[in-house]
């Protein structure tokens, strides 16, 4: 493995954050392309045990590194993912690239156009190092029977990563790559961020186009990133973000300013915790309540106001949230659910054809229900307080051989309240378990503040100073 | 309550209508799944609709913050 240290960090260089890097590299101490060489190093004698990426883009990131120095000694700077290794999601399409899905339908797949957040990372200098693995189309998942195999966790690669951005996940937990773009229709960014120890942003709806990937749900999908740090997404947001006319849910809204305000702290701020969302529930770890706890009562220390406040029950969002994704999902795959069923893995064709039985009747009550939740979240809560605290993952990353091979794999998540109404939410760690499994909370902010959640998740990320533990794999 | 029976049947009807072809060593499972969908349609019928929960079929945050 490449252990290049820098000479006043004494950091290896996958421990460096985008911020780090961007410095060494405009400061001359650092090149992209030793960067990137760095993380394919890694890549390639670490990712045979986790199979974290499909597909490694070596030529394309090394093509992408060199332009990213050449335009740097040109004295163009084109933010801060230029020069900066990135990974996507197999549903991304990416022109010329094999984009999957993880799926035997797309199994050949070489699109002749990129996603949209694809373009926006190249454009501003992003380095492409390779596709990650999904749950089959964002869906079914983990899965055995798929033409490749599922991610494993870093942490212990007996347990699952979580998805469906499984690889994107294990990839930035592992120091493969700072940041790996994911999808979350359901939890899938955050749920991979929870289990593996990282921070994962779902975005406010409409803030980052959806174009060029592959949808799951139309109005539930949101593409964000994973990364090791809080400040790696607001790096990775402040190039992604921004109106596209041709995504239907795109909103046409001001650019947000994601770094200027990082650092600020949250003094001052106003904190509701729904503490009957999850406190009591059953399959609540004491072990992730204990951190939950203790990250809230950091946060009064640093100067927020906490106060308990009540949410609709957990359960209306959930049901809410399955049935317009499962209606949405059938209707995307119907054709394929017909015509090529076996094409599909187990669990996403289950999952999607369960479908099948629902009616009109029951979107119409379910888009109904969103409309009164999202109210009850955005006027009754978020219109009182800064950001809601609240639980995420009721455990820790399960094991393999605790999944049933009958039925699908559920995941005790609490990230769907937030798919129904589209509030930003990040995911991110508030410690080690007594096995040594990543604990988590959320933090969900009012439409289009998403740098203010990234603020203060930054500021509990500073307190603990938990960046600094790393899965024994990568170390 | 339904029972798995009927459940089965109910599914079974519906996955014809929508032209599918359910291989048989996962109908019980599949009919699992369709029962929590249906378990979640009854949840969703308790709750206290009003007029004002209207959906404008198209999701977005602009009707909602009109409202405010």
């Amino acid at each position: 493995m490449n252990e290049l240290l820098h000479k006043s960090l004494a950091k290896p260089l996958h421990e460096l954050s985008i911020a780090e890097a961007g410095a060494m590299i405009r400061q001359g101490d650092l090149t992209s392309l030793a960067l990137t060489e760095d993380a394919l190093a890694r890549i390639g004698s670490l990712d045979g045990p986790l199979d974290s990426f499909i597909t490694v883009t070596g030529d394309r990131a090394r093509s992408d590194a060199e332009q990213a120095d050449a335009d740097f000694a040109a004295g163009i700077d084109r933010g801060p993912m230029q020069g900066i290794p990135y990974a996507l999601k197999d549903i991304y399409m990416t022109k010329g690239i094999l984009s999957t899905c993880h799926s035997k339908l797309l199994v050949d797949n070489v699109p002749d156009v990129d996603s949209v957040v694809g373009t926006k990372l190249a454009e501003a200098g992003g380095v492409l190092v390779g596709k990650t693995a999904t749950h089959e189309f964002a869906y079914g998942g983990p899965s055995f029977d798929l033409p490749f195999p599922p991610a494993r966790n870093p942490w212990n690669r007996d347990c699952m990563p979580g998805g469906s951005s499984s690889g994107s996940g294990a990839a930035v937990a592992a120091g493969l790559v700072r940041m790996a773009m994911g999808s979350d229709t359901g939890g899938s960014i955050r749920g991979p961020a929870s289990y593996c120890g990282v921070a994962g942003h779902k975005p406010t709806y409409g803030l980052v186009s959806r174009r060029g990937v592959f949808p799951l749900s139309f109005t539930l999908d949101h593409a964000g990133p994973l990364a090791w740090t809080v400040g790696d997404c607001a790096a990775t947001m402040q190039v992604i973000q921004g109106h596209d006319p041709q995504d239907p849910a795109s909103a046409a809204v001001p650019e947000i300013d994601f770094l200027s305000g990082l650092g600020d702290g949250v003094e001052g701020m106003s904190f509701a915790v729904p503490r009957e969302f999850f406190d009591g529930k059953p399959g609540m770890d004491p072990e992730m309540l204990e951190a939950f706890d203790k990250a809230v009562a950091k946060l009064a220390d640093l100067g927020a106001k906490v106060e308990v406040v009540t949410l609709p029950d957990f359960e209306l969002f959930n049901a809410t949230g399955r049935i317009i994704l499962t209606a949405e999902a059938f209707g995307i795959h119907e054709k394929n659910l017909q015509e090529r069923p076996l094409d599909y893995g187990r669990y996403a064709m289950m999952r999607m054809y369960a479908g099948a039985g629902l009616t009109a009747m029951d979107l119409v009550q379910a888009l109904r229900a969103r409309r009164k939740l999202s109210k009850a979240v955005n006027k009754a809560v978020l219109g009182r307080h800064d950001a809601i605290i609240t639980a995420l993952a009721f455990t820790t990353a399960p094991r393999f051989d605790e999944m049933s091979r009958e039925d699908p794999p559920t995941y005790t998540l609490q990230s769907m309240p937030f798919n129904v109404t589209g509030n930003p939410a990040l995911a991110m760690p508030t410690g080690l378990s007594s096995d040594g499994l990543p604990l988590s909370l959320q933090i969900v902010g009012r439409p289009f503040e998403d740098a203010k959640v990234l603020q203060i998740g930054e500021a509990l990320e500073r307190s603990t100073g938990l960046t600094a533990i790393r899965p024994p794999l990568a170390a | 309550m339904t029972s798995t029976t009927s459940l089965t049947d109910e599914y079974t009807a519906a996955a014809a209508r929508a032209g599918l072809t359910i291989p048989e060593d996962r109908l019980d499972g599949i009919v699992r799944l369709y029962g929590e969908l249906r378990s979640m349609t009854s949840l969703l019928r308790s709750m206290n609709l009003t007029a004002e929960d209207e959906p404008a079929n198209i999701y977005s945050f602009d009707p909602i913050l009109r409202s405010e």
